[in-house]
């Protein structure tokens, strides 16, 4: 097995995210929880312990079966197969018990991934069965239980591990407009529209798109899918396709099959602008004198030192207007002064010698004595 | 709106697709700046293969964002008008420059005291006369080695409770989310106002900028009454941006 902490944190997210590509998860709000659910739930436990993948219908589910199970090879080392096993078949439990025909499953995908599917529909003492054969044979292979829901109540303790859960599209606005173009190159791809021709969406049909799968509580990618094919065929039925897909492409559709509104638009609008401004990465800022210590690689203590002296050096200045040239002219002398002192030099050949033996460390000789007349006040 | 470097008072774009050029090309367009710039200088500064840069020229000609004269390429004068959802303008052209960039702005100003709805009216109806065609005019200025990257924010909009942090950030914060959400409720509205421009100029053109947006709202009169509110910030825009 690889050492999932081989070649630090960065490799290992370089792995999943090449594990994410390969089975194509498309969204990056989606993309960045599971890089960090993939390595919590799979790769630190070095893939022994049962991840249940829960979403509702057209979430991604099998993506992200198929996901882990490319992990599980490329990041822990594994070479079994992938094996599925569907439990809401009676015929599987008619022969064996649930345990059994779970525990064969496990077998044959020794050193691969066996995904229980329909995991929600077991019946309890089934449930209690196969969480007991998912523990006892972990090591075996990585066990992925996939539901639609979560369980009733009484089947909680019953559960895998861990689990993975999946948004729904609806509640993964910085994935639609991903989705959007996702889905409109995937046409290109199959040659149903040229990408010479068209560009894509607009951002405000994007925008548009958006508010209505929020607006319909849409969960599902693939219904996704759905709707930006059956809007490009609607516009190609009409002629040719624009150069972008518009607004004014997009609207009446989605007026007509979801009842869209201006206003409904509009609130939503509002509503992620709000939303946007309340982010922390907004709002949160650290203080100015923090955040110049750290450019300058000192202590905020230390800063704030050097600005009482500094203003005490202002204040200090008299007979002459207190104007940028004065203050950074005496600023500076009382710098140099300072920093003769700091050296404990008696001489300006110890004031030289201080910054090391080596030549290239030491200032000048010519550099010294501007410095040894400016901090002497000597008419040079 | 945005305002691109120009040589004549800028028409006004507010065309669906005119826009998405704009911000799909944005760094070809300031690329293609003031010019006449060729194909092969704007192909070499977004670092994107000859043919590719012309046919997306081409394109932008097409469609008059720019015009060809014998030397090369020129952008044609235009304020382009917003044509997306403000929130995903507000992200990509505002949020992201001000998230990116650490050092505080190089000017601002924040002024809560500007009164009414109908005060504030005519502060942007001034706004649109005066203020941007000119600094549109000082932006035209012809570049320095020094040139780089500004980003310059207006904001006018009624702010009915303001945040208690004074700080200039948190004004700028306040004022530019109460003009987007006015602006996104009511497009109409001539009481919000939120524009937005990008320049390549000399760092002291862009302090120029500054003092001239600053002049601009320190003349208008303090109001007792209405929560009018507006706001100029100009830094230097860090990273670039679609």
């Amino acid at each position: 097995m690889l050492n999932p902490s081989h070649g630090g944190p960065g490799h290992l997210d370089g792995l999943v995210v090449s594990a994410l590509d390969r089975v194509g998860i498309v969204g990056q709000q989606l993309r960045e929880r599971l890089v960090k659910d993939l390595k919590a739930k799979v790769v630190l436990r070095g893939g022994h312990d049962a991840v249940e993948v829960i979403g509702a219908p057209g979430t991604g589910k099998h993506k992200v079966v198929d996901a882990v199970h490319e992990v599980g090879k490329s990041v822990l080392g594994r070479s079994g197969p992938l094996v599925r096993l569907r439990c809401d078949e009676p015929t599987t439990w008619s022969v064996v018990r649930a345990d059994g025909a779970v525990g064969n499953a496990i077998d044959a995908a020794k050193g691969g991934t066996l995904v229980l599917e329909r995991f929600n529909e077991l019946r309890l003492e089934e449930r209690a069965q196969v969480a007991r054969v998912m523990r006892d044979k972990a090591q075996d292979a990585l066990i992925l239980a996939v539901s639609d829901k979560d369980p009733e109540s009484g089947a909680l303790d019953m559960r895998p591990a861990t689990s993975i859960r999946l948004k729904p599209l609806h509640e993964r606005d910085e994935d639609i407009w991903e989705l959007a173009d996702h889905f409109f190159g995937a046409m290109v791809e199959d040659q149903l529209v040229s990408a010479d021709a068209c560009h894509g969406f607009s951002r405000q049909a994007k925008a548009d798109l958006a508010e209505a799968v929020k607006e319909t509580g849409l969960a599902s990618v693939r219904k996704m899918n759905d709707l930006v094919r059956d809007i490009v065929f609607e516009v190609m039925a009409e002629g040719e396709l624009p150069l972008k897909l518009m607004s004014e492409h997009v609207r009446p559709y989605l007026a007509r099959n979801f009842g869209q509104t201006e206003d409904a638009r509009r609130k939503h609008d509002a509503a992620l602008i709000a939303s946007q401004f309340e982010a922390p990465e907004i709002t949160g800022s650290m203080p100015l004198i923090q955040q110049l210590a750290e450019t300058h690689g000192v202590s905020p203590e230390i800063l704030k030192r050097e600005v009482d002296v500094l203003r005490e050096v202002i204040e200090s200045i008299q007979g002459v207007p207190r104007s940028y040239r004065n203050i950074m002219t005496k600023a500076e002398d009382v710098q140099r002064a300072a920093m003769w002192v700091a050296t404990g030099a008696t001489t300006q050949a110890d004031f030289r010698r201080y910054f090391g033996e080596e030549g290239f460390m030491r200032p000048t000789k010519s550099v010294a004595w501007a410095f040894y007349n400016r901090v002497f006040q000597r008419d040079a | 709106m945005t305002a691109a470097a120009q040589n004549t008072r800028p028409q006004r774009v507010r065309d669906e697709l005119a826009w998405e050029l704009v911000r799909d090309e944005w760094e070809l367009l300031l690329a293609i700046g003031s010019g006449p710039t060729s194909v092969d200088a704007a192909a070499k500064a977004v670092e994107a293969p000859l043919a590719q840069v012309q046919k997306r020229v081409g394109l932008l000609a097409q469609h008059g964002l720019v015009a060809k004269s014998d030397l090369g390429f020129s952008l044609v004068p235009a304020f382009y008008e917003r044509r997306e959802g403000m929130s995903s303008y507000v992200r990509d052209l505002v949020l992201r420059r001000l998230q990116d960039e650490a050092a505080p702005p190089l000017a601002g100003k924040a002024r809560l005291d500007l009164g009414s709805a109908e005060a504030l009216a005519t502060i942007i109806g001034r706004a649109e006369a005066e203020l941007f065609p000119a600094v549109v005019e000082l932006a035209n200025r012809p570049e320095s080695d020094q040139s780089r990257r500004f980003s310059v924010f207006f904001a006018a909009a009624e702010l009915a409770t303001p945040g208690e942090d004074e700080s200039f950030k948190t004004r700028l914060l306040d004022v530019l989310k109460a003009a987007a959400t006015a602006k996104s409720l009511d497009p109409e509205s001539k009481s919000a106002y939120l524009w937005v421009a990008e320049m390549r100029v000399d760092p002291e053109v862009a302090v120029e900028v500054g003092e001239l947006m600053e002049r601009h709202l320190d003349a208008v009169s303090h109001s007792r009454t209405g929560s009018g509110a507006a706001v100029f910030a100009v830094l230097p825009a860090s990273r670039n941006h679609k």
